[in-house]
C-alpha cells in the first residue's frame, strides 16, 4: 500500500526531497509507521463527535490598531532583501 | 532551598543577584561541554540583567523571579537571543519578539541564563533528534535525558539554572524531568499563553516547568500562567495561587489508578516504584481507586496522526524565504523552498511532515485525521468520567528509566514509548512528575499526578506531601 | 447548437476594520513595502492569530444585507498551499462552518440568486515583479486584511445578470459599511465560475473558474469570451476542461491556469488556534438591529413617496445621498421638489466640484428651507439656483442669503395692480382673444407684467391678479 507513487505524492504535499537512497529507506519506515496508525481503524465511532473549545463573540479583540514593530525589524530574519522588498524567486 | 528561600536571601542581602547569576554561570562553563543542556548561553546579558536586578533589590523593589536564574527551552522565543528549535533550520533565527512568557520573566526582572537544547521542532523523546547533539543525564552520561525538554530537566538536574521552561506536546516535559530526577510540570492546556512559543502541535503544545520541586514549580506556575489577548486559547479559569494548598490534609483523597497503565508493558521496576508510591499515599489516608481508560490503546495512533497532521501545517511556513535555512540551491520559488527544507528539517521532522500529510490528504482524511479526533474526544471523556469519582489519577510517567545513549530503537517503538504522557495532552489536563523512586541503574523513576482541569494546585500540594516524605539523590554524574 | 450559459459567482470584498484580521496591524496597504507588519501577519515562528471582532460584526452585517442566516457558532479552518505571498503557507478562512448561509439578492426582474454561504478569510500579500525577471518582490503588508467571500449558487444566466447582481452585492455591503467596494482599487474583487449546455439540457455542463476580475468591464469581456470558447469547444465535439482561468484585459482572452488534473490538495482542518466564535441571540439582534434601511425599502418608500423608477434608484444609489435626501424630506415632505433639486442642481455641482454629499457645507435643511421658500412664493426658482450655488461655494444660511442678495419677492401688491392694469390697458385687443378661449395669450400677459416689475417678481401674485382682472 505504500508505494512510491504514495511517497511522491507525500514529498510534493511536505515539499521535501529524497535521494533515492534515502526514499527506500522512508518507505519502509512510513509503511511501519502508518502500520501503528492503522489502530485507529478499529476504533467504533458512532458515538463520538469531536468538539473544539468556544469562545463568546464579546470576548474577541477589540478593533484597535497598535503596532510595536518596524519594517527593519521585520525582515530582519531574511536573508535576501531589496528596498524593504523580501526577494523570492519567481515561479515556474 | 526553594525559590521562595533564595528570594528571602537575596531580598536580606546575604547573595547577590550577580553573584547566584555568576554562580550558575560558572556551572554552566564546567558541566554544559559534559551534558549538553543548553544550545546558546547568555552570560554578557544574564550578568548585566543581574547588576539590574540587584539595582531594584536594592531599592526593596524586587519581584518573585527579581535576580532568580532560569532557563529557557530554545522554541521559546526571545527578542534578540538566537531561538533554534534545535534545527538547522533556525540555526541563526533571531526573534524580533519575546514570548508571553518571557516577557512576564523579565518584567519581574528574572535572569535567563540560556537556551536550553530539546528534540527539533520538540519531535522526540530523547533528544537524540537534535541538531546539536543528545543531551546527556546527570545521573548517568551515558543516558538520555529524555525529551523533548531533554535540556530544561538536565539544567536543573545538573543545577545549572534554578527553574526552567519547557514545553510539552505529548509528555515532553514530565518524561525528561522523570528521567533527570527533577519535578515536571504540564499545565493544563489554557493555563500559560503559546504566544512565541514556536508550534509543533497546536491542540497538545503547552509551556511547561521543570524545577526541583514541587513547590518551586507552583512559584514558577503563579508567575507565568494567565490570560493572554495574544493568545485566544488561554483561559480565564487558570489565575490563581497554585501553592494555596500546600501543607492540606491529604486524608480522604481520592486517588484513580487506571489499569492500563500498569501492564506488562511499563518496565517492572517502574510498576514496583509507583505502586510503592500509591502505597505510601494509601497508609496516609489516600482512598486508592482502580479505574479505567478503555481507548487508551488507541491514544498512541490517535496522538501521532492529530500532533503531526498539526506540525505539517504548523512547519510549511519555512520555506527559506523570510526566516529561516535559505538553501543556495533553487533558481525558482518551488526548488528553492524544497532544498532549504530538505536541508533545514532533520530526519525526524520531515517523517512527522510526511506522516502529517498523509493524515490530512483528501484520499485519508476520515480514515485517520478524522477518525483520530473522535478518538481524543472519546479519551477526554474517559478521563472526565474517571474525575467523577477522583480527586486526581496517578500514573508511570514513561514505561522506563532513561535508556543508554547508544541503544538503538527503532521509531515505532519509541513512538510507543509515550504512552503514558500522551493521553494527558490529548485530554488537555495538568500533570505533574516526581521522583518517586530509583530503578535500573540506579536511575530516577518518575511517577505522574494528573488533576482535573485547572486543578494543578491539588497535584502540587499532594506532590509535596510526598517529597517532604522521600528521599531524594542527588545527580552528581557529572561532577566526577 | 443553442447553449444556455450558467454563471456562479465568488466575490471577495475587503472588510473596513480598522486592524487587520488576526493581529492589530493597521488595515491599509499600498503604501511603502513591509511596513503595516508585525511576527503575526508576517507568520513568523511562534505567533498567534487574534481575531479582530469587528471583522465578525462586519460579515455578520454583510449576512443580514443578503437575507443569510447568520450562524450562532463559526468556526475557522486552514487551507494549506504552499505560495510566495501566503507567509504562513496556509491561509485561515472557513469552510465547515461558516458565518453566514443560504441569503438571496433580488434582481430586477424578481429573479433572485441565492447565496450560498459567506465566509471569512485572510488576504495574502502582494508581489512585484524584480527587473531581473528572475525574482519577485514580496510585501506583506496586505496579509491579514480582513476579507469575506461571497459565494453564489450557479443562478445567473448572462453577463447582465451578474453585473446587476455584482452593482447590487456592491451597494448593499457600502449601506451596511462592510466594503467601500472600490473594483479598481482591489476591494472588491469577482470569481467567475462558468459553464454552458444545451438549451434543452437539465445536465450542468463542466466549469470553468475565472479568476480576480476587478472591473464591470473585464466581468462582462471575460464573460463572453467564456461563452464563446465553451461553445465552440462543445460545438467541434470536444469537452470542455474543468480548470482555473485567468482573464487577460488586454487580450479580452481567459487562459487557463491549472486544470482540475493538477488540482492542489488545501488538507483543510480546523484552525486549532481559534476557538468557535459563539454569538449569542442578543449579538446577533444587536448587529442586525444597527443597520441602515436597506436600498430596497428605501425605493420602495420612494415610489410610495411619487418618484418614479429612474429617480428612486438614483438617489438609492448612494447612502449618502439617500440619508440627505431623506433627512430634507423628513419635516415637511416636499418630496419631488426635493428630489428635483437633488438630482438636478445639487448633483450638477457635486459632479462639477467633484465632490459627495458627504462633504457639502450645507444641510439637508438648507434644501428644503430653499424649497419650502420657493413653495412659499418667497423667492424664484432662479433664485433658489443661485442660493444652492451659493451654498456650495460658501455655505451659509439660504434666507440669509436670499435676503443678502435681494432674492426675497418684495409683495407690493399695489405695484403689481398697478403694472397688471397697465399691461391690459396696452393690450386690450388681446383681451377678447384670451376670453375667447386662447390659452396663449395669458402667457404672454403674464411675461409682460414680469417683465416691467422685474427678477423679484413672485410669479403666483402675478397670476392671481390677472386673473381677477381678466376674467373677474
Amino acid at each position: 500500500m505504500f508505494n512510491s507513487d504514495l511517497i511522491k505524492y507525500l514529498t510534493a504535499l511536505s515539499k521535501i526531497s529524497f535521494t533515492e537512497n534515502e526514499e527506500e529507506n522512508i518507505t519502509k519506515q512510513m509503511h511501519d509507521i502508518i502500520a501503528l496508525m492503522d489502530k485507529v481503524k478499529a476504533f467504533n465511532d458512532d458515538v463520538c463527535v469531536s468538539s473544539h473549545e468556544s469562545i463568546k463573540y464579546e470576548n474577541l479583540r477589540e478593533d484597535t490598531i497598535n503596532n510595536d514593530y518596524n519594517t527593519k525589524e521585520a525582515i530582519s530574519n531574511a536573508k535576501c532583501i531589496e528596498d524593504n522588498y523580501v526577494v523570492v524567486p519567481k515561479i515556474i | 532551598m526553594n525559590l521562595f528561600e533564595v528570594r528571602k536571601e537575596l531580598d536580606s542581602l546575604r547573595i547577590s543577584a550577580e553573584e547566584l547569576t555568576k554562580y550558575y554561570l560558572d556551572r554552566i562553563e564546567k558541566y554544559n561541554k559534559k551534558i549538553n543542556a543548553y544550545i546558546t548561553v547568555c552570560d554578557k546579558t544574564a550578568l548585566s540583567d543581574a547588576k539590574k536586578a540587584q539595582k531594584l533589590i536594592n531599592e526593596g523593589k524586587s519581584g518573585m523571579f527579581t535576580g532568580i536564574p532560569f532557563s529557557v527551552k530554545d522554541n521559546i522565543c526571545t527578542k534578540g537571543i538566537k531561538t533554534t528549535c534545535a534545527s538547522k533550520m533556525l540555526e541563526d533565527f533571531i526573534p524580533f519578539y519575546d514570548a508571553t512568557v518571557v516577557e512576564k520573566l523579565k518584567k519581574d526582572t528574572a535572569i535567563i541564563l540560556g537556551k536550553t537544547n530539546m528534540d527539533e521542532f520538540a519531535m522526540g523523546s530523547s533528544t537524540e533528534t537534535s541538531y546539536y547533539g543528545t543531551v546527556k543525564n546527570p545521573y548517568d552520561l551515558t543516558r538520555v535525558s529524555g525529551g523533548s525538554s531533554g535540556g530544561a530537566a538536565a539544567s536543573v538536574s545538573a543545577k545549572m539554572c534554578l527553574g526552567a521552561l519547557g514545553s510539552d506536546t505529548g509528555g515532553s516535559i514530565p518524561q525528561p524531568a522523570s528521567y533527570c530526577g527533577v519535578v515536571g510540570l504540564k499545565p493544563t492546556y489554557g493555563t500559560v499563553s503559546r504566544w512565541g512559543l514556536i508550534a509543533f502541535a497546536s491542540s497538545f503544545d503547552q509551556i511547561g516547568i521543570c524545577a526541583n520541586s514541587a513547590i518551586d514549580s507552583a512559584y514558577i506556575l503563579n508567575g507565568i500562567c494567565g490570560v493572554d489577548d495574544k493568545d485566544e486559547t488561554t483561559s480565564n479559569k487558570a489565575d490563581k495561587d497554585y501553592s494555596s494548598k500546600i501543607g492540606m490534609d491529604i486524608k480522604g483523597l481520592k486517588i484513580g489508578i487506571p489499569k492500563e497503565f500498569f501492564t506488562d508493558r511499563i518496565d517492572k521496576s517502574v510498576r514496583e516504584n509507583v505502586m510503592g508510591a500509591i502505597k505510601f499515599f494509601e497508609s496516609s489516608g489516600c482512598e486508592i481507586i482502580e479505574c479505567s481508560v478503555p481507548s487508551l490503546e488507541y491514544a498512541i495512533s490517535a496522538y501521532y496522526l492529530i500532533s503531526s497532521a498539526e506540525a505539517s501545517s504548523n512547519l510549511s511556513r519555512y520555506d527559506g524565504i523570510r526566516f529561516g535555512h535559505r538553501s543556495d540551491m533553487g533558481d525558482d520559488f518551488n526548488s528553492l523552498i524544497i532544498n532549504s527544507r530538505t536541508e533545514g528539517f532533520g530526519n525526524e521532522v520531515k517523517r512527522r511532515i510526511m506522516l502529517g500529510n498523509y493524515a490530512l490528504s483528501s484520499k485519508y482524511y476520515d480514515e485517520y485525521y478524522n477518525k483520530a479526533l473522535k478518538i481524543c474526544g472519546q479519551i477526554k471523556k474517559e478521563y472526565a468520567k474517571i474525575f467523577e469519582l477522583c480527586d486526581i489519577i496517578i500514573t508511570p510517567t514513561a514505561p522506563s528509566v532513561a535508556k543508554k545513549t547508544d541503544q538503538k530503537t527503532d521509531i515505532v517503538s519509541s513512538y510507543l514509548g509515550d504512552i503514558c504522557t500522551v493521553p494527558v495532552n490529548i485530554a488537555g489536563l495538568g500533570a505533574i512528575s516526581v521522583t518517586c523512586g530509583y530503578g535500573e541503574g540506579n536511575m530516577p523513576v518518575g511517577m505522574t499526578l494528573v488533576c482535573k482541569p485547572y486543578d494543578e494546585s491539588t497535584i502540587i500540594a499532594v506532590c509535596d506531601f510526598f517529597e517532604n516524605n522521600f528521599t531524594k539523590k542527588e545527580a552528581t554524574a557529572y561532577e566526577i | 447548437m443553442k447553449y444556455k450559459t450558467v454563471i456562479g459567482l465568488e466575490i471577495h470584498c475587503e472588510l473596513l476594520t480598522k486592524s487587520k484580521i488576526f493581529c492589530s496591524c493597521k488595515n491599509e496597504f499600498g503604501k511603502k513595502p513591509n511596513t503595516n507588519v508585525c511576527p503575526v501577519c508576517m507568520g513568523m515562528p511562534g505567533t498567534l492569530p487574534s481575531i479582530n471582532k469587528e471583522a465578525l460584526n462586519l460579515a455578520a452585517r454583510a449576512g443580514f444585507a443578503t437575507d443569510c442566516k447568520v450562524n450562532k457558532c463559526c468556526e475557522f479552518e486552514r487551507k494549506n498551499y504552499f505560495y510566495p505571498d501566503l507567509p504562513k503557507a496556509y491561509q485561515i478562512t472557513q469552510l465547515k462552518h461558516p458565518i453566514c448561509q443560504n441569503g438571496y439578492v433580488e434582481l430586477a426582474n424578481k429573479k433572485r440568486v441565492r447565496i450560498n454561504r459567506i465566509q471569512i478569510e485572510e488576504d495574502a500579500g502582494k508581489l512585484v515583479h524584480d527587473e531581473d525577471g528572475y525574482s519577485s518582490l514580496a510585501d506583506y503588508n496586505r496579509c491579514g486584511v480582513p476579507l469575506i467571500e461571497i459565494v453564489t449558487e450557479p443562478d445567473m444566466r448572462s453577463a447582465d445578470e451578474v453585473l446587476e447582481f455584482v452593482e447590487e452585492i456592491a451597494l448593499l455591503m457600502k449601506y451596511a459599511d462592510v466594503c467601500d467596494t472600490k473594483m479598481e482599487e482591489g476591494s472588491l474583487r469577482v470569481d467567475v465560475n462558468i459553464s454552458i449546455s444545451p438549451v434543452n439540457s437539465d445536465k450542468l455542463g463542466t466549469r470553468a473558474e475565472i479568476k480576480n476580475l476587478n472591473s464591470f468591464k473585464s466581468i462582462a469581456r471575460a464573460i463572453e469570451y467564456e461563452t464563446e470558447r465553451q461553445s465552440k469547444i462543445l460545438d467541434e465535439g470536444g469537452e470542455v476542461n474543468q480548470e482555473t482561468r485567468r482573464f487577460d484585459e488586454k487580450s479580452a482572452k481567459t487562459y487557463a491556469m491549472r486544470s482540475k488534473e493538477q488540482a492542489q490538495d488545501y488538507r483543510y482542518f480546523t484552525e486549532p488556534d481559534i476557538l468557535s466564535v459563539i454569538f449569542s441571540d442578543l449579538d446577533l439582534e444587536n448587529i442586525k438591529n444597527s443597520l441602515p434601511k436597506m436600498p430596497r425599502k428605501r425605493y420602495k418608500e420612494y415610489i410610495n413617496f411619487g418618484l418614479n423608477d429612474y429617480e428612486a434608484k438614483l438617489i438609492v444609489k448612494s447612502r449618502d445621498f439617500s440619508d440627505f435626501y431623506d433627512d430634507a424630506v423628513k419635516e415637511n415632505g416636499y418630496f419631488k421638489e426635493i428630489c428635483n433639486v437633488m438630482l438636478g442642481e445639487v448633483n450638477r455641482y457635486l459632479n462639477e466640484f467633484s465632490k459627495s454629499i458627504s462633504e457639502v457645507k450645507f444641510t439637508p435643511q438648507d434644501i428644503t428651507k430653499t424649497v419650502q421658500m420657493v413653495n412659499d412664493g418667497l423667492i424664484t426658482k432662479n433664485a433658489q439656483k443661485e442660493i444652492i450655488k451659493h451654498l456650495f461655494l460658501e455655505g451659509g444660511n439660504p434666507e440669509e442669503i436670499a435676503n443678502k442678495c435681494g432674492f426675497v419677492i418684495k409683495e407690493d401688491l399695489n405695484e403689481v395692480q398697478k403694472t397688471v392694469s397697465e399691461v391690459i390697458f396696452n393690450n386690450k385687443h388681446l383681451v377678447e382673444e384670451y376670453l375667447n378661449g386662447n390659452q396663449k395669450i395669458f402667457g404672454f400677459f403674464m411675461g409682460e407684467t414680469v417683465k416691467k416689475l422685474g427678477k423679484n417678481t413672485n410669479p403666483k401674485t402675478v397670476r392671481d391678479i390677472l386673473l381677477r382682472e381678466l376674467e373677474g
